[in-house]
């Protein structure tokens, strides 16, 4: 199931059990990004996701929030993931 | 960046006190930057600002002045939807009366408990990250700082503070948004990785004793020193693409203490970084051009100081001169600047 930004119809979110969180958060994938906001709370969120310092179900809401919240600026940057995801 | 940026309706960026009070009475909506004694001579209204003497101005480039305010004017469409002090227990809510579409500017006095606060604890903070969040580090005249205390001022209710935030929340129309960025012209040298902890949390935050360097661990006053290293060149980190920089602020040979202007934080690797060359003609070039409209900007005083901006120009970007640059996080020595696009 993907639900749709408040921000922006442009862009569809995952679901929070969708295998994408996973694979960006666990550093499967690595996408370039080109946002500020999304280069700087990746840093925090990884890190916590990989040394099982918060809840991953915690860390994957806070990531699809921020995609909700910025679809306006940070919507190309999740397109990237989830194409990154898909190969 | 790609785009340039283009700032609104400022010919001038310097006023006297009664020019910017008829901006307010107006209704303007100000984001404003000076002396003490200046910002609390003005009437209320929709502003926010802070203590700072040093600018990068429209007329004259990078300038010192101590009789005029820096006025920043949101951009027609751009409303005030909240704006208010924030003190230092409640700053991890400051994301939480702002609008669905906008953005945020908060700025915190040097050295006081919300700077250190925000520093060292925002990236916690989910709601940091719910919308643009950009501001300043409110500070005093280099040659003052014995007498001058940093201060923050709420224009609605006339409220000064040395030790809270202030924090205005913008609106903006469905029709646009905001979007933030820096310019950061360093980057990471070619010496060793740099990384800050212990075991028990220790050695990391504002100051520190020891560093881990290539994973041994030493004092950083000792690789410093081995390495005759210029700490006006920051330390460089990379938050994936991102070039966060944390300035050095002092050393005390005494107790090999190395405090910096923001905090160095564990699980992060840090470098000194590159020097630099002309930085007038490298802001320009890193500014780029293109037809964005340009609502907030700031930059170091490091960067006006150690670079010798005084009458030169970081291209058309205008803004204070601060002793702390905030986008979503504590930066230092960078421009950051808040543009608005059309969808």
């Amino acid at each position: 199931m993907r639900e749709s930004s408040l921000m922006t119809t442009a862009v569809d979110i995952a679901s929070a059990t969708d295998p994408l969180w996973h694979r960006l958060l666990s550093g499967e994938i690595k996408p370039s990004y080109r946002c500020l906001a999304l280069r700087i709370l990746m840093i925090r969120l990884s890190h916590a996701y990989q040394d099982g310092s918060a809840e991953k179900a915690t860390i994957i809401d806070e990531l699809r929030n921020f995609f909700r919240d910025n679809a306006r600026f940070a919507g190309p940057d999740y397109d990237t993931i989830a194409e990154a995801s898909a190969r | 960046m790609t785009d340039s940026l283009h700032q609104s309706a400022a010919p001038r960026s310097l006023h006297s006190v009664d020019e910017v009070g008829a901006m307010i009475a107006a209704g303007d909506a100000l984001l404003l930057a000076g002396e003490e004694h200046l910002l609390a001579a003005l009437p209320r209204g929709r502003w926010i600002g802070g203590t700072i003497p040093y600018f990068m101005t429209h007329e004259d480039g990078g300038t010192f002045d101590r009789d005029r305010i820096f006025v920043q004017r949101l951009p027609d469409m751009a409303d005030v939807h909240a704006q208010h002090m924030l003190p230092t227990d409640a700053l991890s809510t400051l994301a939480d009366d702002g609008p669905d579409n906008g953005f945020t500017v908060i700025l915190l006095p040097s050295q006081s408990p919300a700077h250190q606060a925000f520093a060292l604890r925002s990236g916690e903070w989910p709601g940091v990250f719910r919308r643009p969040l950009v501001g300043w580090v409110t500070g005093a005249a280099l040659d003052r700082l014995d007498t001058d205390s940093p201060k923050v001022f709420d224009g609605a209710t006339g409220q000064m503070s040395g030790t809270d935030a202030v924090v205005m929340h913008v609106a903006l129309p469905g029709s646009h948004y905001a979007d933030v960025d820096i310019v950061n012209l360093f980057e990471p040298g070619d010496g060793p990785a740099l990384t800050f902890g212990d075991n028990e949390g220790g050695d990391t935050g504002f100051t520190v004793e020891h560093v881990h360097v290539d994973g041994v661990r030493k004092r950083l006053v000792d690789h410093i020193a081995e390495h005759g290293i210029d700490t006006r060149l920051p330390l460089v980190a990379d938050y994936n693409g991102a070039m966060i920089n944390v300035a050095t602020a002092s050393i005390a040979p005494d107790t090999g203490h190395v405090t910096f202007f923001a905090p160095v934080f564990p699980h992060i690797t840090y470098r000194f970084a590159k020097p630099i060359g002309d930085y007038e003609t490298l802001f320009v070039q890193q500014l780029g051009e293109g037809q964005d409209t340009l609502a907030f900007a700031c930059n170091c005083i490091l960067n006006y100081n150690y670079a010798g901006l005084a009458g030169k120009r970081t291209g058309d970007v205008a803004g204070p001169m601060s002793f702390g640059e905030i986008a979503y996080m504590l930066l230092t020595q960078t421009l950051v600047y808040l543009t608005i696009k059309a969808v």
